[in-house]
């Protein structure tokens, strides 16, 4: 989960000015040395993980390494055969009897199958409401200045761990899951979508209205677009954060799903197999907020 | 005691900033009763306080609960009140968020200074950024236990990554401009990177600090139930496994205004920090 949205927001709207137009153009050099600098980075990176792999140990009581090296975590990927429905148990993965690299996707793609959708729901239903809720809010400023504060503290709530709460209200069902990725959904993206609508320029308003638009029309036709652009932090705040709504209400309560391989994992202490899904969710995080990222721009590519 | 004129003059100012003040205090407390009234309404609707108490009785539960939770207390075999579930986790949020902030701006300057470093390490750090932070959880745990500083160490990940980059995107978009400017009056690259770059980069570092502070909660509880010995987070698994529903709604109650003032407190000290800053 993480930021990388609200960081390049918010440091857009405080920082220093741009410098000149001369400073942003890009060197030759820089580019023709990328894709040796981004071959170097990985190397390091793949060199600090392994050192830190040696340097750990190994587990007194697996025998495992305390930080599983790159051939652990391609060794053991195959024990996500384990994982797949109907599979006889979890434990069977620490015994340390092979299966098939087949086996091991096709249970991964189960997984990932349920957790996606899971999530899906979860981000479509929680952006929905909450943009409804801060449309309607917002039509009236005294409103809006009123749930200021409300908005605030939705923020704030420990929305990874009520997932228990939802566990009371709906039980371990599907329907607890989904209205609880909707309501964290809700309460990241709620605030956001507020705030973009206050900070819509007043001229628009006062522009489209020396041509005769009416209220409801100036606010639906000039102010609600106006303001969409400015959800792109909560939209990719939401989707960061989503994967770990999903993994959180998994590990708790659910028997599938990506959450549930790595309780399982961390509950017979299987550290190979945590390793397997901490690059898993490396990938899938990175790919559904890069995605997530160019579908929006597309979505506003109108905006100057 | 008599007013100089300039003094007069200069309260002027005061004045207005204090009745902006109070407009937005009033707006604050008419949005919570809104809150407040809709909730009684839904619990009295909902008519079973395990679904969902009403307000009054999570007050009340707030106020006997301060000192011992029954429910909890009947699991763990020792005391634990709101006060110092709320003040458990609070302190670890805080302390969490500090050494983050601290190591972000570090790193930020860092990134931001050496292009070599950035080249190399601004990626893997990006990739943290868009990682879901629960799957290190597990990784603490075994690595570090279940020690209070190992509990914050999410919170810990999450401010740096969000600290650095915001660090890092100000300095470089001062590091051209003023920083040249700042050499030709002769100032040295320590005291460029202290008196330039860093004030420059405060407004965007401070707003993030923010940010990580919101969500810090939510990573600290969730570290917490899912293998603390204290704080909200095990007092909510303990409360929702026995249907205390009123007991977790008022440590989270209680939660929610700490947070409120923690947050209102750094936002004005960053509004101290940051008052040179054209609005």
């Amino acid at each position: 989960m993480s930021s990388q949205a609200m960081t390049n927001t918010r440091s857009m709207a405080t920082s220093a000015p741009a410098r000149p137009r001369a400073a942003k153009r890009k060197p030759r050099r820089k580019t023709k040395d990328r894709p040796l600098m981004v071959a170097l980075s990985v190397l390091a990176t793949l060199l600090i993980w392994n050192a830190a792999s040696l340097l750990a140990g190994v587990s007194p009581i697996t025998g495992d390494r305390l930080v599983p090296g790159t051939l652990d975590v391609i060794r053991s990927f195959p024990n996500l055969a384990y994982y797949a429905p109907g599979s006889p148990d979890a434990l069977l993965a620490s015994s340390g009897a092979g299966t098939s690299v087949g086996a091991a996707l096709k249970s991964l793609l189960y997984h990932t199958g349920v957790s996606a959708l899971r999530l899906a729901i979860g981000l479509v239903a929680g952006i929905a409401i909450a943009c409804l809720a801060a449309v309607l809010i917002s039509w009236n400023r005294t409103i809006r200045r009123a749930f200021m504060l409300p908005a605030q503290a939705f923020r704030m709530l420990p929305l990874l761990a009520l997932a228990p709460l939802f566990g009371i209200w709906f039980g371990s069902g599907q329907t607890g899951t989904y209205a609880y990725l909707a309501f964290a959904t809700f309460a990241v993206m709620f605030p956001v979508a507020v705030s973009a609508i206050d900070h819509v320029p007043g001229y628009y308003t006062n522009y489209a209205r020396s041509l005769g638009a009416g209220s409801a029309r100036i606010y639906l036709s000039v102010v609600v677009p106006a303001a969409l652009p400015g959800l792109r932090p909560g939209v990719l705040l939401s989707v960061a954060f989503g994967w770990s709504m999903v993994l959180a209400v998994e590990y708790i309560s659910q028997g599938n799903g990506l959450g549930f391989i790595v309780s399982r994992a961390q509950e017979f202490s299987q550290i190979n197999t945590l390793a397997v899904m901490g690059c898993i969710l490396v990938i899938y995080g990175r790919f559904s907020y890069v995605a997530a990222a160019r579908g929006f721009d597309r979505l506003v590519r109108w905006q100057e | 005691m008599s007013t100089t004129a300039a003094s007069a003059g200069g309260t002027a100012p005061g004045r207005r900033a204090l009745r902006r003040a109070s407009v937005t205090g009033a707006y604050a407390i008419a949005g919570a009763l809104t809150v407040i009234v809709a909730w009684a309404l839904l619990a009295r609707a909902v008519g079973n306080p395990t679904q969902l108490p009403a307000p009054g009785a999570v007050i009340a539960a707030i106020q006997a609960n301060w000192h011992t939770i029954p429910a909890v207390q009947y699991v763990l075999f020792r005391p634990l009140g709101v006060a110092a579930a709320v003040s458990y986790t609070a302190v670890n949020v805080m302390v969490g968020v500090a050494l983050g902030t601290v190591l972000g701006i570090v790193l930020g300057l860092i990134l931001a200074r050496n292009r070599l470093v950035r080249e190399l390490f601004e990626g893997p750090l990006l990739l943290l950024t868009t990682t879901p932070l629960l799957i290190l959880l597990p990784f603490i745990t075994l690595w570090f236990g279940t020690d209070r500083i190992a509990q914050s160490m999410l919170v810990i990940v999450f401010t740096m990554t969000t600290v650095t980059f915001a660090t890092k995107n100000a300095a470089i978009a001062v590091a051209g401009h003023y920083a040249n400017y700042a050499a030709c009056l002769g100032a040295s690259a320590a005291q460029t990177l202290r008196d330039v770059v860093f004030p420059a980069a405060l407004p965007a570092t401070i707003a993030n600090v923010r940010v990580a502070l919101a969500l810090g909660w939510g990573l600290q509880a969730v570290a917490e139930l899912l293998g603390g010995r204290s704080g909200i987070g095990r007092v909510i698994e303990i409360t929702a496994r026995q249907q205390a529903t009123t007991d977790l709604f008022a440590v989270v109650l209680a939660m929610l205004v700490v947070a409120l003032a923690v947050d209102t407190a750094v936002a004005g000290l960053g509004a101290v920090l940051t008052r040179w800053k054209e609005d």
